[in-house]
């Protein structure tokens, strides 16, 4: 099985300063992983740099031919007031290629099922600034999933998703994780812990574990800072098995 | 009604209003654009800085519409560029620029020997002296506009949202907003001989914040502005006739007037 997305020794930051160093990463069908780190430590980057939003300063970014990636950002990076209703933000998330040569109907089906899917279906003529943070991260979510990706990128999911919604879109992620890779950013250690398969910390570099077990050792030796540490003496969120498995 | 219809008569009259109606169009979808994307401030700096291109023109006897839109284009691009690659603050870019084309436009009219014709016209706006040639201009600007929104509303609106995902679908967002960027400048300089440098902006920002006050889809707000900017300019034509003032502050008092009143029927509405 080849991998979906490899990034070899890259390095990468802004204008002269370089915020990672050295990351390699491997993603592989049907992997789950979570990326753990200190606010500052470069999680954003890495995101950029696998979304190829940010050329590296070095390294090689691989993708398999034909990879599709759904993303979901944070949403404060969002202009609320804009004026665009749901289903055009799920239309936009569509591949620019499939612009000229689809079915219109089919599309629109498809906005319904994903709708539907994350319980929104009465929003979908609303505009996007006169929904919840919730709502529209679900909105956000649907966009990332409407080009049927091979890997879905999630950047700090738990930061806004009301809390009914919460445990739903948690068994959601476990059921796409059926058929995609799933790749979520959390500063929340207790949220990636009991979800993935596979844990790294950024913090200028990426220490990669291949193992779902977090421990005290696993979060020292990966220099995680202090607070998350902390989290690790948890005793739930040791694990042993994943439960979506 | 009748003097309305005699009015009709005239040529300058008739070209007049031809060049509301163009105008309109363009600064209703142009607009809408301006303000969903939030860059009236940029708007502001592009239109003013085209007064250094206008300036040049006349010291040198060339064609002020031509110095301007140059200048406008070079202005828009080095905006988008400064703050993206110089690493220069947006709103500083902006500012320097701004002032900077002002200045040399001062500068070279200044030099200009003898009287410079239209310059009151260029700063203020006059819709009674359009020519055949601003016409055919603006008619070839507006159909260019029309056209590409109708093709290319999508990816428009999408990288207009939100331009980081846009890119991660495949949608060239770079490109796209640096042909909006010539756009928008053109759409402005053309806009200049109806409501001048000083006021062309309102023409662009007002009927869509109008707009804005009924609907949050960006398709109605472009026939909605479209729509209220016709009214206001159309109105404001006739004030500039029958008073003898400068067209592009009548249209600026017809388009806040319909602001107003509409604002206040939103309230009512509410209650």
């Amino acid at each position: 099985m080849s991998a979906l997305l490899e990034l070899k020794n890259i390095s990468a930051g802004y204008d002269d300063k370089t915020i990672l160093q050295g990351v390699n990463l491997q993603v592989n069908p049907k992997d789950f992983v979570g990326i753990i780190g200190p606010n500052g430590g470069g999680k954003t980057t890495l995101l950029k740099v696998l979304l190829e939003l940010l050329p590296p300063f070095d390294g090689k970014v691989i993708k398999q031919t034909g990879l599709r990636i759904g993303y979901l950002p944070q949403i404060n990076s969002i202009d609320k007031k804009f004026p665009i209703s749901v289903k055009e933000v799920i239309l936009s998330g569509q591949l620019s290629k499939s612009l000229w040569n689809k079915k219109h109907e089919k599309t629109s089906n498809k906005v319904d099922e994903l709708l539907k899917f994350v319980g929104l279906e009465k929003y979908k003529h609303s505009a996007i600034g006169d929904l919840s943070g919730g709502q529209m991260q679900r909105v956000f979510l649907c966009r990332a999933l409407i080009s049927n990706p091979h890997l879905l990128i999630l950047d700090e999911p738990n930061t806004y998703v009301d809390k009914t919604f919460e445990a739903n879109l948690y068994n959601l992620l476990g059921d796409l994780n059926k058929d995609m890779a799933i790749l979520l950013v959390s500063h929340d250690v207790g949220t990636i812990a009991s979800m993935v398969k596979t844990i790294a910390c950024v913090n200028g570099g990426l220490h990669y574990h291949a193992s779902n077990k977090i421990t005290n050792e696993v979060l020292k030796s990966y220099n995680c800072p202090i607070e998350i540490i902390s989290h690790g003496t948890i005793p739930h969120r040791v694990l042993k098995d994943h439960k979506h498995e | 009604m009748n003097d309305f219809i005699e009015l009709l008569s005239f040529s300058f009259f008739k070209n007049a209003l031809l060049a509301a109606i163009l105008t309109s169009t363009v600064a209703g979808i142009v607009g809408t654009y301006i303000v969903a994307r939030r860059n009236v401030f940029i708007s502001g700096g592009i239109t003013h800085a085209s007064f250094g291109g206008m300036g040049i023109a006349y010291f040198f006897g060339l064609s002020p519409l031509l110095g301007a839109a140059l200048f406008a284009i070079a202005s828009a691009l080095g905006i988008e560029w400064s703050s993206k690659k110089a690493g220069l603050r947006e709103d500083s870019a902006i500012a320097i620029i701004w002032s900077l084309g002002m200045a040399i436009g001062i500068i070279f009219v200044f030099l200009t020997p003898g009287y410079t014709p239209n310059l009151m016209g260029f700063l203020f706006g006059d819709i009674l002296t359009v020519k055949i040639t601003d016409l055919i201009l603006l008619a070839v600007l507006a159909v260019i506009i029309v056209v590409l929104t109708i093709i290319y509303y999508q990816p428009i609106l999408f990288t207009a949202f939100d331009s980081e995902y846009a890119q991660t679908v495949g949608y060239k967002s770079t490109l796209i907003r640096y042909i909006i960027s010539i756009v928008i400048a053109i759409s402005i300089v053309l806009s200049i001989k109806i409501m001048g440098i000083i006021l062309v902006l309102s023409l662009f920002t007002i009927p869509p914040s109008a707009a804005n006050l009924f609907s949050k889809s960006f398709k109605s707000i472009i026939w909605y502005s479209v729509i209220i900017s016709l009214t206001g300019s159309i109105a404001g034509l006739l004030f500039a006739y029958l008073f003898d003032l400068p067209s592009g502050a009548t249209i600026i008092f017809t388009l806040t007037g319909i602001y107003v009143l509409l604002r206040i029927l939103k309230t009512i509405i509410r209650n």
